[in-house]
């Protein structure tokens, strides 16, 4: 059975973005796939949304980078997903989040949450640009050379961490390794490739009780060893000497190690199937078929890794993107699942307390307990996912966010949760809709896949029950918008299929 | 949901637990019952649990059992971080090893006989990787094989748990890839400080309380039919779990009481919240295998602070839920057991620490421990690229555990290691 229009079109701003109403879809449909596609691809072109914060807000009000914390970041960064109209970019930021795993649980350095507020905008920067580029700038990544440890990395006492993450997980693959990518001894002597590329110790010291000193350039913050030796503090602990790497010997540096990857065969294919694959199953769907990933890395290799040209190859030319195999086949992330509800929904809430609690309750331990935790992935490896992501408390976790979600009836600007009255009629329903007519839209609208008859049936027959249980009539007015559509979205929220995208 | 669905059969039958694993044929009436399996069914009824901790980042066993006869060897390889030599504790079972100062809150279990070092365990062709190693050790799978994403725990669980029980393996702090097999029933639940379940509930809207069981009714209802897509008969089976285990978890919590009193630190509370679950009575919530982990052990650098605060923390929590254990008459009931990805090189490095290695310990505590130190010492003068040799594969231990504590046969042991290993002896 082919998949609609429709459904396409559903799937891909699921997949691209953050998902899109029905009456959005519709939309997009009369722009078409060729504009819409550019249109998710191409978001530069997209005037972003005045919503969107450039800046975290900090404690103080504004924003002082000295005393920037976690919750402000994760605020900051909840905030842009919910508000942007360059989706694509946040997805993209997520992506190489988990590729380039790096958490505060161990960067909790004096500055270290400025590194990663940073890293964040690397990522952000280089969301969809070129791989090649991304890599360098992650190679003098402050935070990157705190967590593995490469400040230790210095001539005659090398720390491989680094070199080994990088090709393990960052460029290659851990399959590589067992299909002649690479070896250890290509580790160990890539190792010495990065040695001297360190944080600047000491440049930069909080003062009076602050998590982060005053400098506000992250290049400053990393010495870097020169090409020739100068005496300098980073020439001295790097080692100039040659390295022999994949046979060939050169006197490598950490940059000449992303190019050697990217440009010395096979490791450049390795390195093509490595991002192809991943670019696919975090897209399309998982563990695909030889052929596919075949096809994925001779995309890759054709558009030089750049990631722009091959996600739009991906939305546009690639029919397993848009197979029945590919819909609805992914478990939402936690990120995923709070943003998209919260779009759809149009809903305004209090990033730095998602649960409803306030500042207190951060959302980092909401999403902490979905299992993701933003700014801290559980190790270099990023998020297991699939179905890491269904467990009893992990669920309930979700499902508590969505009850919090639909019973914040603030009225403080800026928290005012779900719009009921404005979800309705975005739905084309009013007081006249029947029971029927309002589970069918907010399932389309939250689900947006037909529901099982008997799970339908127990939608409806919940909007006409009263308390003892006894089926009565139906009128979609306040009191029951306030109490029978909250509880509505509530379930649809929890629902198995809501989890799945 | 207490019969087991055709579904599930479809679902589990077509190899998809692992390489090679095929599930018992669900109908055992039929087939008639072996003695092996009444002993193992007696066990099971008799409450037994595993409770596994796992020392997340590689501990380092020659600061965990300090080598006292090879002391010097020992104290030229690590002249930054070795223990000095009158610090170390008498380990019970043996004389050319000790103990660690910063364990001496377990020494009291060790003294009893209760707690067994399985010196230098490993496996052949050692990954120095974290996620490498780690794998292996979660998975009981030496292939490297990407398709098999089943743990060991885990398919214990499938094929030998209580299919029925939603709380039949539980993850404190979350689930992880040890506990995950299709068919086991695993609940990941998150301890909040004073070890009571954290967010372990479906909440409803506080506003029409009247509604709440509308919602739950509805909440309940679920599509017969196996889905079409990935991952939704899964979410549908853990929702229902979820509902139904959460009022049990609440009411263990609450029934609660011990005049044990748990250190303040990050992973007492964890132990503390397996306490209450395995102590609970009315009812008894039959959780086989608890698991929880301790995070922080890969101390390339500062090791000596890092890896004190580290096994400080490990004793005096593990010693209060030892005693908890002994004043609910559960110890002999209880096994736990301690491993970790990879030891440690035996050099220290220029960051007063030490670098990814191989051979470790494992540690077994409980009331049916036969206490000492099994395995030879680790051979400082016989080392590999600067790291241990091993003794056994580890899967050895695990092979032990699941014949000897829970009385599975030798080929139910080789079904869930895909392989034969030895029986090391250390449980009663």
């Amino acid at each position: 059975m082919a998949v609609s229009a429709y459904d396409r079109m559903a799937h891909l701003w699921r997949r691209a973005a953050f998902g899109a109403r029905p009456d959005e879809i519709n939309n997009y449909l009369k722009q078409g796939f060729e504009a819409t596609v550019d249109q998710l691809v191409n978001y530069e072109n997209v005037a972003e949304s005045p919503n969107v914060p450039t800046q975290p807000t900090t404690r103080n009000g504004g924003f002082d980078i000295q005393i920037l914390d976690v919750d402000n970041v994760t605020s900051w960064w909840l905030d842009r997903m919910i508000y942007t109209r360059r989706p694509l970019q946040e997805r993209m930021t997520i992506f190489w989040h988990d590729h380039y795993a790096t958490a505060i649980s161990k960067v909790n350095v004096p500055n270290g949450i400025k590194y990663l507020y940073w890293q964040n905008q690397t990522f952000r920067q280089f969301a969809t640009g070129d791989f090649r580029a991304l890599s360098k700038a992650i190679n003098r990544d402050p935070a990157m050379i705190w967590w593995l440890d490469n400040y230790l990395n210095v001539r005659g006492s090398p720390n491989e961490n680094y070199a080994r993450e990088l090709m393990e997980i960052f460029m290659l693959g851990l399959e590589a390794f067992f299909t002649g990518g690479y070896t250890e001894p290509d580790v160990q002597q890539a190792a010495r490739a990065f040695t001297g590329w360190s944080i600047r110790r000491g440049f930069d010291a909080p003062v009076n009780n602050n998590l982060n000193g005053p400098n506000t350039d992250p290049a400053l913050s990393v010495e870097i060893p020169p090409n020739t030796p100068d005496g300098s503090r980073p020439a001295t602990r790097h080692d100039y000497g040659d390295k022999t790497i994949f046979g060939v010997t050169q006197n490598f540096n950490g940059d000449d190690i992303v190019d050697l990857i990217l440009n010395h065969e096979p490791q450049r294919t390795h390195a093509a199937r490595m991002l192809g694959k991943k670019l696919f199953e975090h897209f399309a769907y998982e563990d695909p078929e030889e052929s596919v990933v075949e096809h994925m890395t001779a995309v890759a290799l054709r558009h030089n890794f750049n990631v722009k040209l091959i996600l739009r190859d991906l939305f546009l030319n690639t029919k397993e993107f848009y197979s029945e195999r590919a819909i609805h086949s992914l478990v939402k992330w936690p990120v995923h699942y709070v943003v998209s509800a919260t779009r759809l929904l149009q809903a305004t809430i209090l990033t730095r307390g998602l649960n409803g609690g306030g500042r207190g309750q951060a959302q980092q331990t909401t999403l902490d307990a979905m299992g993701m935790a933003l700014l801290n992935p559980p190790d270099v490896f990023g998020w297991p996912g699939r179905e890491e992501w269904i467990t009893t408390s992990q669920l309930l976790a979700r499902d508590n966010w969505a009850n919090a979600l639909v019973t914040n009836r603030s009225t403080t600007p800026g928290n005012t949760g779900i719009p009921i009255d404005t979800a309705i009629s975005t739905g084309g329903l009013n007081t006249n809709s029947t029971a029927e007519q309002a589970v069918d839209y907010f399932a389309s609208l939250l689900i947006q896949r037909p529901l099982a008859a008997n799970v339908r049936q127990a939608l409806v027959d919940y909007m006409k029950k009263a308390d003892n249980g006894a089926i009565g009539n139906f009128t979609l007015d306040a009191p029951t918008r306030d109490k029978k559509v909250r509880g509505l979205i509530h379930l649809l929220l929890s629902r198995p299929e809501c989890q799945n995208f | 949901m207490s019969n087991t669905t055709r579904r599930d059969f479809i679902k589990t039958s077509a190899g998809a637990v692992g390489a090679g694993l095929a599930l018992p044929v669900l109908n055992r009436q039929a087939m008639g019952t072996t003695v092996v399996e009444m002993l193992r069914d007696e066990l099971a009824a008799d409450g037994r649990i595993l409770v596994v901790i796992e020392l997340a980042g590689g501990n380092d066993p020659l600061n965990t059992i300090v080598p006292l006869q090879q002391y010097d060897t020992y104290a030229s390889f690590r002249s930054r971080i070795a223990i000095a030599k009158d610090q170390v504790l008498p380990l019970y079972g043996s004389t050319t090893m000790g103990l660690s100062p910063n364990l001496s809150a377990i020494k009291p279990i060790a003294d009893a006989g209760k707690m067994a070092v399985i010196q230098m365990c490993h496996y052949p062709n050692p990954n120095l990787s974290h996620d490498g190693s780690r794998t292996i050790y979660r998975l009981a799978d030496t292939s490297n094989s990407a398709s098999l994403r089943s743990g060991w725990i885990g398919r214990h669980s499938a094929l030998f748990g209580n299919r029925s029980n939603s709380l039949d393996t539980v993850g404190i702090g979350g689930v992880n890839s040890t506990l995950y097999a299709p068919g086991a029933k695993i609940s990941g639940i998150l301890s909040d400080a004073q070890g009571n379940a954290s967010g372990y509930l479906f909440r409803t809207d506080d506003r029409y309380a009247g509604d709440r069981n509308n919602q739950l009714a509805a909440a309940r209802v679920n599509d017969d039919a196996p889905s079409a897509k990935p991952y939704i008969d899964l979410s549908e089976t853990t929702q229902m779990d979820a509902l139904n285990s959460a009022d049990l978890v609440a009411n263990a919590t609450a029934a609660y009481q011990s005049s044990v009193t748990y250190p303040t630190n990050n992973l007492a509370p964890g132990l503390k919240l397996i306490a209450k679950l395995a102590t609970a009575t009315n009812p008894t919530l039959g959780t086989r295998v608890f698991y929880i982990s301790q995070g922080g052990y890969d101390t390339h650098a500062d090791q000596i602070n890092d890896q004190q605060t580290l096994h400080q923390t490990l004793a005096e929590s593990l010693k209060a839920f030892y005693d908890d254990l002994v004043a609910h008459n559960l110890v002999d009931k209880t096994l736990i057991m301690i491993w970790t990805e990879f030891g440690r090189r035996v050099a220290d490095n220029a960051s007063i620490g030490t670098d990814h290695g191989e051979a470790n310990n494992i540690y077994c505590l409980g009331g049916r421990v036969i206490g000492g130190v099994y395995g030879a010492d680790p051979k400082l003068n016989d080392l590999q690229n600067g790291n241990l040799k091993r003794n056994y594969d580890f899967r050895d231990v695990y092979s032990t555990i699941i014949q000897n504590w829970f009385g599975n046969s030798a080929s139910d042991a080789q079904q869930v290691l895909n392989g034969s290993f030895a029986n090391l002896g250390f449980l009663m």
